[in-house]
């Protein structure tokens, strides 16, 4: 047994004309690691594939040393919870919303939600600060709310892998901030597991402990912050010029971009 | 107790009672009317066997029938506007009703009756659904996956072409068929044979029992196929299981009770104004007002140009579609 929990070994996989080659990752349990790299790459293919929505082509992706296509897909959602940018939005309420997470510790045939599923629900509403608009529709929410809502949902999985699809596109700063505290507190409260692909640069540096930077399908490099956002790699990678310098608070890679 | 089983049990309890007096309305009403107290009297004493035979056999099978179709047309609504994520969905969406009429129109054309009786047109009816749902499965699916999108195109258009095949079998036939055809197509409570009545009453019933179970995958179908996944729900099994269960039922109804618009399209609706989008509700709650709703439809079928029939799709056609239109511009108003 490893500490890993998630291990992917010579992934293969994709679609017709895009496909991740050769990819190789091995997670340790209540890691905060980053998918970066530019559009195209790969970043969601990958999670695509850790998420059992695409089926390889060769390789695997072992959770727990059982590769996930073994695993029952009910008994799979009770382990990794997924977030990503295109929710449907029904007129369903934000409580409801979150109930829903609770689908995969259904039992057979049980067809209202037990105390403890509301319990379990309630406390995502809580941990995620959105508590207060569990009776709103959630139509009728800021696009900051409901992805607070979203990862709640995702909470309510009680999972031991998050997987987070570009969790701070469309937020204003301050939301942006207050979601990735939230997984940053998840991290410390539960030591949960968590893979996020990142556009923003200077957020991945600052909540990441480690980079994955992906490029035409293929993994570029891997590392802590550090190693990873260097202009020389970045200008390799996305063909822009920045300046990197010592964020003089938190001591992470600070990056400027030059016109 | 828990907030939904509440809802559920409150629902589930009105809308048994709305169905209740429906129902005793129904009996109550046409060419002979009865007051409560004689009708109570006529069921329990049969002190004359006119009435009596007025209320159990002629007036009691187009009530099971109303709440069997009625109800069952109104649960396919739900869970095919559930699995397509589309409201405009509805059972005769699929183009099944097109090719049970088809089956129908040939069956009268070629007097099928003469060799297999009152069974002659139900029966057809069904061989020619079941032939457009193997077909329509066939088309749609591809590498395992079932297309949504292309079950709802490929439905759409087989609707078109029987149409068109119906047209073109009217236009070659008799008028004294020519009546028969219109008169199917328009649908009818006016029930044949007390066997038959048992019998869709029944898949009826088993059609509730079964979509239960679709429950909470179909709650989880609100937030897209994707994240159903995510949830743990067999997606692909559950589309498909959903596609064969609402198609032979929809065969079902159209081969008994003829085309009945509007039913399956109107009170699902309805019920998701009422009680919200959780299919756990919504598919008792909607099964339950769709009966008592083509039971009323076709109370007022036989009584407003009594001793005449007005066929029943004419009345869920207005009626449904007026309280349809006044649901969405109500809608519109609160935005």
């Amino acid at each position: 047994m490893s500490n890993n929990i998630l291990q992917i070994k010579g992934l293969q996989c994709g679609y017709k004309n895009f496909s991740l080659t050769d990819i190789n990752l091995n997670v340790n349990e209540g890691e905060i690691i980053g998918v970066i790299g530019p559009n195209g790459s790969g970043k969601t293919t990958l999670l695509k594939a850790i998420a059992r929505l695409l089926k390889p082509k060769a390789g695997q992706v072992l959770f727990n040393d059982t590769d996930i296509w073994h695993l029952a897909q009910k008994e799979l959602a009770r382990k990794i919870a997924v977030v990503t940018q295109n929710t449907s939005v029904s007129a369903i309420s934000v409580e409801d919303y979150v109930l829903l997470g609770r689908i995969p510790h259904y039992k057979k045939l049980q067809f209202f939600e037990s105390c403890h599923d509301i319990e379990a629900a309630h406390k995502a509403l809580g941990i995620t600060d959105t508590y207060k608009v569990k009776d709103n529709p959630i139509s009728e929410i800021s696009a900051g709310e409901l992805q607070l809502a979203s990862i709640a949902r995702a909470l309510a999985q009680e999972p031991q892998l998050l997987l987070l699809d570009e969790p701070t596109s469309h937020l204003d700063i301050g939301h942006q901030i207050q979601v990735l505290n939230l997984v940053k507190e998840l991290h410390r409260q539960m030591n949960l597991t968590v893979i996020m692909v990142l556009h923003d640069l200077n957020l991945a540096s600052q909540y990441c402990q480690r980079l994955v930077l992906l490029s035409g399908g293929r993994i570029h490099s891997e590392g802590s912050p550090s190693d990873i956002l260097t202009p020389q790699l970045i200008h390799q990678v996305y063909k822009a010029k920045v300046v990197i310098e010592d964020n003089p608070l938190t001591h992470k890679p600070a990056l400027f971009l030059l016109p | 107790m828990n907030k939904k089983m509440f809802a559920w049990i409150v629902w589930a309890v009105v809308l048994i009672g709305i169905f209740f007096v429906a129902s005793a309305i129904s009996l109550s009403v046409g060419t002979v009317n009865f007051s409560p107290r004689e009708l109570i009297s006529v069921i329990t004493q049969q002190d004359d066997e006119t009435l009596h035979a007025i209320v159990t056999q002629m007036r009691l099978p187009r009530i099971l029938l109303g709440l069997a179709v009625g109800g069952g047309l109104s649960l396919v609504g739900v869970l095919l506007q559930g699995m397509f994520r589309n409201p405009l969905v509805e059972p005769y969406t699929l183009g099944i009703s097109g090719g049970a009429c088809l089956g129908v129109c040939l069956s009268i054309v070629l007097r099928a009756n003469r060799v297999f009786g009152f069974l002659a047109l139900p029966v057809a009816g069904f061989l020619g659904a079941g032939l457009v749902i193997w077909f329509l499965y066939n088309l749609s699916i591809r590498k395992g996956i079932l297309q949504i999108k292309g079950v709802l195109l490929s439905g759409v258009m087989i609707s078109y072409i029987t149409s068109s095949l119906i047209m073109l079998i009217m236009a070659v036939s008799h008028t004294e068929d020519l009546h028969g055809i219109v008169m199917w197509t328009m649908g009818s409570l006016a029930a044949t044979n007390w066997g038959l009545v048992k019998l869709v009453f029944f898949v009826s019933i088993l059609g509730l029992i079964l979509s239960h179970f679709f429950c909470i995958s179909l709650n989880a179908f609100s937030l897209g196929e994707e994240h159903a996944t995510h949830l743990g729900i067999n997606v692909e099994r559950t589309k498909k299981l959903i596609f064969l269960v609402t198609s032979l039922l929809t065969g079902f109804f159209v081969a008994i009770a003829g085309i009945i618009g509007f039913v399956g399209l109107v009170v699902p609706h309805f019920m998701r104004l009422l009680v919200g989008q959780d299919h756990r509700i919504l598919i008792i709650s909607s099964f339950l007002a769709g009966g008592a709703f083509l039971i009323f439809c076709d109370m007022c079928a036989r009584t407003v140009i009594a001793p005449l029939e007005l066929p029943v799709g004419v009345i869920t056609g207005i009626l449904g579609g007026s309280l349809f239109l006044y649901a969405l511009a109500r809608k519109y108003k609160e935005l």
